[in-house]
C-alpha cells in the first residue's frame, strides 16, 4: 500500500462541553485502508472536523468526498488546503471517497471535483486557520494580524516566539462550524495555487509503487470472476460444474437467479473456470436491430418534454417568412472503454460489508449496497482506491456488487476483476441521441427562430442499477440514470425566438449512464455544426458569425473567441473552401461553448485532411482556448484539455458500440477500436488564469466542442456535412457520394 | 495492360499479372489511368533490376507470351447470370486471383487445367477454391462475399497475410462488384452441400508434451476455446480454420508469429503476433498440436522451416 | 510445480499452474504491479514487459514457455531504486492521467530508445501503436519519450 504516512490507530477521546476557541475532542487518525468500521466521525458539510484534522506531528488530513480519478484533483485539493493553511504539501494528506470517514461532497462527476468540492473545502480551511491565528494569538500574546505562518508554525511579525498547529490542535476537534465569512487567501498572494505543481501520484505511477484497486490485496482474500449471460434478459437454465472438476482450487461456484460467478484460491484458476464451466441459458432477444437504431429511438414512447429554453414565440417566428433550414444529428451508442477493466474487494465480517472499488460515488454506492444486502447504511463501508480512468459511470459500482455478492456466499474477503468483455459488455453505455433542429434566417442573415427538440432517454444523474443486483433479482432502485442530458440542449447565442425541447423516451437500448460531458456532447454537437450550416448557408465567416451571436456583455466569451482566431491563425471566409480538388482535401472548423451556459468557455479549431476516395479523416492539429476562471494547477488542466480532445476525436471518427438483438457484439478492442499513435493530432492550448474569478471545471467542457469542429472543419474541406457521429470512412464515403 | 509491355516497347516480365489485366476492358484501363494520374506525384527511383541471367534478359518474356499470354476478351457465358459473368470477368482480370490461388509451372506460368487448385504468395499458401477445396464447410457466395468484404467468415475464420490486403482494398470496392466475385468463385467449387467431418472439439492427442498444453493453455486457449461458437476478437474454431487445414504449415505458422490485425481502422479479427513470446521450438510444437487436434490431416513435416522462412 | 523464472535479473522459483500467463505470477507471486491487466487478449499492452530485451505481452506468456529468458518489468528499469533516464521524463513531462498504461507505454519505449536513441516522431508513433491509452495522454508520453531521447534536463 501507498501511504506517504501511516497513522496509527488511536481510541476517540471523548471530552465534555466544548470551549468556542478551545480544540476540544481528539479525533481519531485512523487506517484509511484498514478493515475495519472506524468510530463515527463528523460528515456533516458546515463543520470544520469533518474536512480537515492535524496531528500532534502537525500532518494535516484533508478527508474529500470528491476523489481523484486520474485527474490530479487530489493533488489540486492539497494545494488549496497547502495555500489556505500555509502548511508544506508534503505535511498534507488526503483520504477521499471512503463513506466512513470523508463527507458526501456529491459524485465525483460533472467538472465539480474544484469547482464545489475545492471549494468547500478551501473555506473549511480558510475557517481553520482564522481559528488557529486566535488560538496562536492567545498563546502568543500577541494580535491576530501581527501573525506570520510559515509551515504550519504560527509567530509574530513583530517577534516573540514561534507555535506550531501541531501544539495548538494536538490531534483534537476544531469543533467548529464551518464560516462562510472566513476570509480566503487573496489571489495575489498565493505560492501554490495557480502554480504548476508536479502531481503527488506520478512518481509512484512511473516506479510501479502506486496502488490501484486492481492492486490492492487483502488478507485471506479469495478470487473471483463473473460469467455473465451470452445475451441480457437470458435466463440460466443450468449449471455444469463438473466441467470445472480438473481447475485446481476452485471454492465455489455461486449460482443466485441469473447471476454466476466462480471463486478460487488463485486468479488463473479462477479465469480458466469462468471460460470454461458449462452453462446453458435461454434464448432473449430484447434489443432492437442496429441498422434500424434511429427508427427505434424515434418511434420510442416519450414520458414527457423538458422545454429547456424557450425565448419569443417560435411558432410564429419559425413560419414566418424567411430561408428554412433543417437537419437531424445523431450521436451513436458509446462505451467508456476503461484500460483497465473494473476491479472490487468486498468483504462481510460480523454481518458488516466493507467494500473496496474506484467507484466515483461511494456514497451512493453504499446505499445501493445497504439495500442490496438488506443491511442498515451504517453497516457498510465503501473506500475508494484509485482505479483506471472511469471517464463516468462505468463498471466499478457493478464489480462491487459481485464481489460483495462472491464475498456474502463465501464467508471470505472476494476480489472480483472484470474481463475486457465483462468490462466492453456489461459496464452502462451513453445512450443513442437523436437531434431535430429548424431555423428560420432573414435576408439579413440573421436567425429569427431556433427550434430543437432532442430524443434522449428519461432520467438524470442519479443511481445505476447494479449488475448483480439485477441479474440476482436483489433489491435495487430500477432508476434509469443517463446523467444531466438536458444540459446544453439550450443554446447561449442570442436569438430574438428560441424554443429547445428534450422529449424524454421511457426506454432506451442498454442501462443508461454518464460518460464524460454527457448529453453536453451530443447536444453542443448537434447545435454547433447547425449553427455553422446557418453560417456557411449565409455566406458568413463561422467564427465571426459566432462572435457576432454572442453576447456583447458577456467580455470573457468574447476574448475567448477573440484569441481562438489568433491561436488558430483563423482565415476569415465563409466555409466551405474554395478548391475542393485532388483526393486530398483540407479545411477548418470551429466551434464554441460556455458549458451549461453558466460555467467554463471553450473555443476549439480543428485541422482535418480527408482522402475522398477512402473516407479517412486524419486531424492533424487541434486549437483550444479555454476559460475557467481560477486555475489551481495549469498542468492539471492541460492535462485534461488534451484527454479531452484526443478521447473525443477517438468517439468521433471511429467509435460506435456494436450489438445483435440479443447482446453487445463490440467485446474487445479490435472490434470497438479507439485512437491509436499513429492518429493523435498536434494540440495548442491557450490557457486563461483569471486568479480573481471562480475556479470551474476543466475535465469535460472541451470535450463538447470536438465533434462539431471536426463536422465544421469535414465541411470545410469538402462542401459535405457529417451529422452523424462516428465519421466512419464508409458514411463520410456515403456523404461524399451523394453530395 | 493488354500486351504486357512498357512505355518504351519493351517487355515485362510477369510478375505484373498482365496475363489477367488482358481481360480489362478499354474503358476500365482508362478510367485506372485517370485515377492513377490524379494522385499526387511522388519522386520514386525505380530499382534495377537483380534477376540473373538469362532470366534478366528482356526479351526472353517475348516467347513466355506466346506461349502463355492469352489476350481475347473473356467471351459471355450466356448461360449465366449477369452477376456470375460480371463476377468472372472481375476475377480473372483486374481481380487476378488466380495468380495466386493458380499452381505454377516450372516456367513461372499457372498450369493450365488446374486453374484454382492453390499456390502461393510471399511465403504463404493461397488455398484451392476449386473442387480441391480443403474447406470443412463449403465456401458459399454469401459467405465468400461476407468474407470478401470484411476480412471474416463464421464458417472459415479471419483472412491473414497477403489476403488480408486484398480483403481491405476490396472494403472499396462496390458491394455489388464483391458479390459478383462471390458468385463467381463459388461456383469454381461443387456446391453440393456436403462437408467435411471435422474431429471432435477436446480430441486428445497421446504423446503431446505437458509443456505444450501448458503453453496452449495460457497463450492461446482464452481465444481459441472450443466453447464458443465465435469466441473472443471473432476466434472462430481451428476445426475450421484453412490455415491448419492446408497440406503446408506455412499460413498456420505466420499466423502465429505475425498475428492477424483487423482492416485499418475498422474492427475486425485479431491475433496477437507471438513471435517475440514464444520461441521457434514452442512454435513449432504447438502447430503440430493444433494440427493433430484439430484435424484428421497427415501431420506436417515442413513446420521447422517454414518458421525458419518465415523469420527471415 | 515449481518453475524457475529469471525476473529483474533474479531467479524466482514460482509455484503455479504452467499454463499461468507471465502476468498473473509477475502480479500475484511476486507483487510486481507494473504490469498491468488490461484485456488478457493481447490487444492493449497495458501488460507489457520485456523479454530478453523484446516488448513482449505479459498476458499471454505461458510461464511454462519463459525458459531461460530474462524477464524486465518497469521494477526492473530503476536504477539504484529511483526512476531511470526515461522513467523520469515521464514524470517530468506529467506524462500520466490515470497512469494505468503507462508501465507498458514506458516498457514499449525503452526497447525503441536502446535501439534508436533517436527517434523522429513518425517512428515513435509506429512504434508506440501497439499500446492504448484510453484517458488520451498520448500528446504528452511523445513528448516524454522524446524529452528522454534529447537528453533534456528537469523542465524549467
Amino acid at each position: 500500500m501507498n501511504a506517504r504516512f501511516s497513522p496509527s490507530r488511536r481510541d476517540l477521546l471523548r471530552g465534555t462541553g466544548a470551549c468556542v476557541v478551545a480544540f476540544s475532542f481528539t479525533a481519531p487518525v485512523v487506517d484509511a485502508l484498514a478493515q475495519d468500521f472506524p468510530a463515527p466521525k463528523s460528515v456533516a458539510l458546515d463543520q470544520v472536523d469533518t474536512f480537515l484534522a492535524v496531528d500532534a506531528k502537525g500532518m494535516v488530513t484533508v478527508y474529500a468526498g470528491k476523489v481523484d480519478l486520474g485527474t490530479g484533483v487530489r493533488t489540486a485539493l492539497t494545494q488549496i488546503v497547502a495555500e489556505e493553511l500555509d502548511v508544506a504539501m508534503a505535511n498534507i494528506y488526503v483520504i477521499q471517497g471512503d463513506t466512513a470517514l470523508t463527507p458526501d461532497q456529491g459524485p465525483t462527476y460533472g467538472s465539480l471535483s474544484i469547482q464545489n468540492g475545492g471549494v468547500q473545502i478551501r473555506q473549511a480551511a480558510a475557517t481553520a486557520r482564522a481559528a488557529l491565528l486566535v488560538q496562536a494569538a492567545a498563546r502568543l500574546g500577541a494580535a491576530p494580524d501581527d501573525l506570520g505562518i510559515e509551515n504550519g508554525a504560527v509567530s509574530a511579525k513583530s517577534g516573540g516566539g514561534t507555535v506550531t498547529y501541531a501544539e495548538l490542535v494536538a490531534g483534537k476537534y476544531f469543533d467548529l462550524k464551518v464560516d462562510p465569512a472566513a476570509p480566503t487567501k487573496k489571489p495575489a498572494d498565493y505560492k501554490i495555487v495557480g502554480k504548476p505543481i508536479d502531481r503527488l501520484d506520478i512518481p509512484g505511477k512511473l516506479t510501479g509503487e502506486f496502488t490501484y484497486m486492481q492492486d490492492f490485496r487483502v488478507p485471506g482474500m479469495l478470487h473471483g470472476r463473473v460469467v455473465r449471460p451470452p445475451a441480457l434478459g437470458a435466463t440460466l437454465e443450468n449449471v455444469d460444474e463438473s466441467s470445472i472438476k480438473d481447475i485446481p482450487g476452485i471454492v465455489k461456484v455461486v449460482r443466485d437467479g441469473n447471476f454466476l460467478g466462480v471463486v478460487a484460491q488463485d486468479e488463473w484458476s479462477a479465469v480458466r473456470a469462468a471460460r470454461v464451466i458449462a452453462t446453458t441459458w435461454s434464448k432473449s432477444e430484447t434489443l432492437p436491430d442496429q441498422a434500424k437504431l434511429w427508427e427505434h429511438v424515434r418511434a420510442t414512447k416519450i414520458l414527457k418534454d423538458d422545454v429547456t429554453s424557450n425565448i419569443g414565440d417560435v411558432g410564429a417566428a419559425i413560419a414566418a417568412d424567411g430561408r428554412k433550414l433543417s437537419a437531424t444529428y445523431d450521436f451513436a451508442i458509446h462505451t467508456h472503454g476503461s484500460i483497465g477493466p473494473s476491479c472490487a474487494i468486498s468483504e462481510f465480517k460480523d454481518g458488516k460489508l466493507i467494500s473496496w472499488s474506484s467507484s466515483q460515488a461511494t456514497h451512493n454506492l453504499r446505499k445501493q449496497l445497504a439495500k442490496m444486502f438488506s443491511l442498515p447504511l451504517d453497516d457498510v463501508r465503501c473506500v475508494y482506491v484509485d482505479g483506471s480512468g472511469c471517464y463516468g459511470r462505468n463498471g466499478h459500482e457493478d464489480a462491487a456488487g459481485d464481489s460483495a455478492l462472491l464475498a456474502k456466499a463465501v464467508g471470505k474477503p472476494v476480489r472480483v476483476q472484470w474481463s475486457r468483455a465483462d468490462e466492453h459488455g456489461w459496464d452502462p453505455k451513453g445512450p443513442p441521441t437523436l437531434i431535430d433542429l429548424r431555423a428560420n434566417v432573414d435576408a439579413a442573415g440573421a436567425v429569427t427562430a431556433w427550434e430543437s427538440e432532442f430524443f434522449i432517454p428519461q432520467g438524470a444523474a442519479g443511481l445505476v442499477d447494479l449488475v448483480a443486483a439485477t441479474l440476482a433479482d436483489l433489491p435495487a432502485d430500477h432508476q434509469l440514470s443517463p446523467g444531466g442530458i438536458v444540459n446544453d440542449s439550450a443554446i447561449g447565442y442570442k436569438f430574438p425566438n428560441i424554443k429547445t425541447v428534450c422529449h424524454r423516451l421511457e426506454t432506451t437500448p442498454f442501462r443508461p449512464a454518464w460518460i464524460r460531458a454527457p448529453g453536453r456532447m451530443q447536444n453542443t454537437f448537434a447545435n454547433e455544426c447547425f449553427l455553422d450550416e446557418i453560417a456557411a448557408a449565409v455566406q458568413a465567416d463561422p467564427l465571426e458569425y459566432r462572435m457576432k451571436h454572442t453576447d456583447p456583455a458577456d467580455k470573457r466569451a468574447l476574448d475567448v473567441l477573440d484569441r481562438l482566431a489568433t491561436l488558430a491563425k483563423w482565415d476569415k471566409r465563409p466555409s466551405p473552401q474554395k478548391s475542393i480538388t485532388g483526393n486530398i482535401v483540407k479545411g477548418r472548423g470551429c466551434s464554441y461553448v460556455k458549458y451549461e451556459l453558466v460555467r467554463t468557455y471553450v473555443g476549439t479549431v480543428a485541422e482535418v485532411e480527408i482522402n475522398r476516395a477512402t473516407g479517412e479523416i486524419r486531424v492533424p492539429k487541434f486549437y483550444i482556448v479555454h476559460d475557467c476562471g481560477q486555475i489551481i494547477n495549469p498542468i492539471g488542466v492541460k492535462a485534461q484539455i488534451e484527454g479531452c480532445v484526443i478521447q473525443t476525436i477517438s468517439r468521433t471518427l471511429k467509435e460506435e458500440l456494436t450489438f445483435d438483438r440479443g447482446m453487445v457484439t463490440s467485446l474487445d478492442w479490435a472490434s470497438y477500436p479507439i485512437l491509436t499513435f499513429l492518429e493523435v493530432p498536434e494540440l495548442e492550448i491557450e490557457l486563461i488564469d483569471r486568479p480573481t474569478e471562480k475556479p470551474w471545471g476543466a475535465g469535460e467542457p472541451t470535450a463538447a466542442l470536438v465533434a462539431s469542429s471536426i463536422s465544421n472543419a469535414v465541411f470545410d474541406a469538402t462542401g459535405v456535412r457529417l451529422r452523424s457521429v462516428p465519421f466512419k470512412p464508409d458514411k463520410v464515403k456515403a456523404a461524399l457520394q451523394s453530395a | 495492360m493488354h500486351e504486357g509491355v512498357d512505355r518504351a516497347g519493351r517487355q515485362l516480365y510477369p510478375a505484373f499479372p498482365y496475363d489477367h489485366f488482358t481481360k480489362a476492358t478499354d474503358d476500365d484501363i482508362h478510367a485506372l489511368y485517370v485515377f492513377l494520374m490524379g494522385q499526387p506525384p511522388v519522386p520514386n527511383a525505380i530499382p534495377a533490376n537483380k534477376l540473373e541471367f538469362p532470366l534478366n534478359f528482356r526479351p526472353l518474356v517475348a516467347g513466355w507470351k506466346i506461349l502463355f499470354l492469352r489476350e481475347d476478351p473473356l467471351p459471355r457465358d450466356a448461360s449465366k447470370s449477369p452477376e456470375w459473368n460480371r463476377g468472372r470477368y472481375l476475377v480473372e482480370g483486374l481481380g487476378h486471383c488466380g495468380g495466386c490461388h493458380t499452381p505454377r509451372n516450372i516456367l513461372g506460368a499457372e498450369e493450365k487445367g488446374s486453374a484454382y487448385s492453390g499456390g502461393a504468395a510471399e511465403g504463404w499458401q493461397a488455398p484451392p477454391l476449386n473442387s480441391k477445396s480443403l474447406a470443412v464447410h463449403e465456401w458459399t457466395a454469401d459467405q465468400l462475399a461476407e468474407y470478401l468484404s470484411t476480412g471474416w467468415s463464421r464458417w472459415h475464420g479471419a483472412a491473414a497475410g497477403p489476403m488480408a490486403g486484398v480483403v481491405n482494398d476490396l472494403a472499396q470496392a462496390q458491394s455489388k462488384d464483391v458479390r459478383a466475385m462471390a458468385t463467381y468463385i463459388a461456383s469454381l467449387s461443387p456446391q453440393s452441400g456436403s462437408n467435411v467431418a471435422a474431429p471432435a472439439p477436446n480430441k486428445q492427442v497421446p504423446g503431446t508434451s505437458a509443456d505444450v498444453i501448458a503453453i496452449f493453455g495460457g497463450a492461446c486457449a482464452n481465444c481459441h476455446d472450443d466453447r464458443n461458437d465465435v469466441g473472443p476478437s471473432k476466434t472462430v474454431s481451428l476445426a475450421l480454420s484453412s490455415a491448419v487445414r492446408q497440406p503446408g504449415s506455412a499460413n498456420a505458422v505466420r499466423a502465429i508469429l505475425a498475428g492477424i490485425q483487423p482492416p485499418p481502422g475498422a474492427p475486425g479479427a485479431y491475433m496477437p503476433a507471438f513471435a517475440d513470446m514464444l520461441t521457434d521450438h514452442q512454435i513449432a510444437s504447438l502447430a503440430e498440436y493444433v494440427r493433430a487436434r484439430y484435424t484428421n490431416e497427415p501431420q506436417w513435416t515442413d513446420v521447422s522451416q517454414q518458421i525458419s522462412n518465415a523469420r527471415q | 510445480m515449481t518453475i524457475v523464472i529469471n525476473v529483474n535479473d533474479k531467479p524466482q522459483a514460482i509455484e503455479a499452474d504452467p499454463s499461468t500467463p507471465l502476468l498473473y505470477v509477475l502480479r500475484n507471486e511476486l507483487a510486481l504491479h507494473g504490469p498491468r491487466f488490461g484485456c488478457g487478449l493481447g490487444q492493449c499492452g497495458a501488460c507489457t514487459v520485456h523479454v530478453d530485451g523484446r516488448p513482449t505481452f505479459s498476458c499471454l506468456l505461458p510461464i511454462a514457455a519463459v525458459g531461460e529468458r530474462k524477464i524486465t518489468t518497469l521494477e526492473g528499469l530503476l536504477e539504484d531504486g529511483k526512476p531511470n533516464k526515461l522513467q523520469q521524463a515521464f514524470i517530468d513531462e506529467q506524462a500520466a492521467q490515470c497512469g494505468y498504461c503507462i508501465s507498458g507505454m514506458v516498457m514499449r519505449a525503452q526497447a525503441l530508445l536502446r535501439a534508436n536513441p533517436s527517434p523522429t516522431d513518425g517512428e515513435i508513433r509506429k512504434h508506440m501503436r501497439p499500446n492504448l491509452c484510453r484517458c488520451g495522454t498520448h500528446a504528452a508520453i511523445l513528448r516524454a519519450i522524446k524529452r528522454a531521447a534529447a537528453g533534456q534536463e528537469k523542465r524549467l
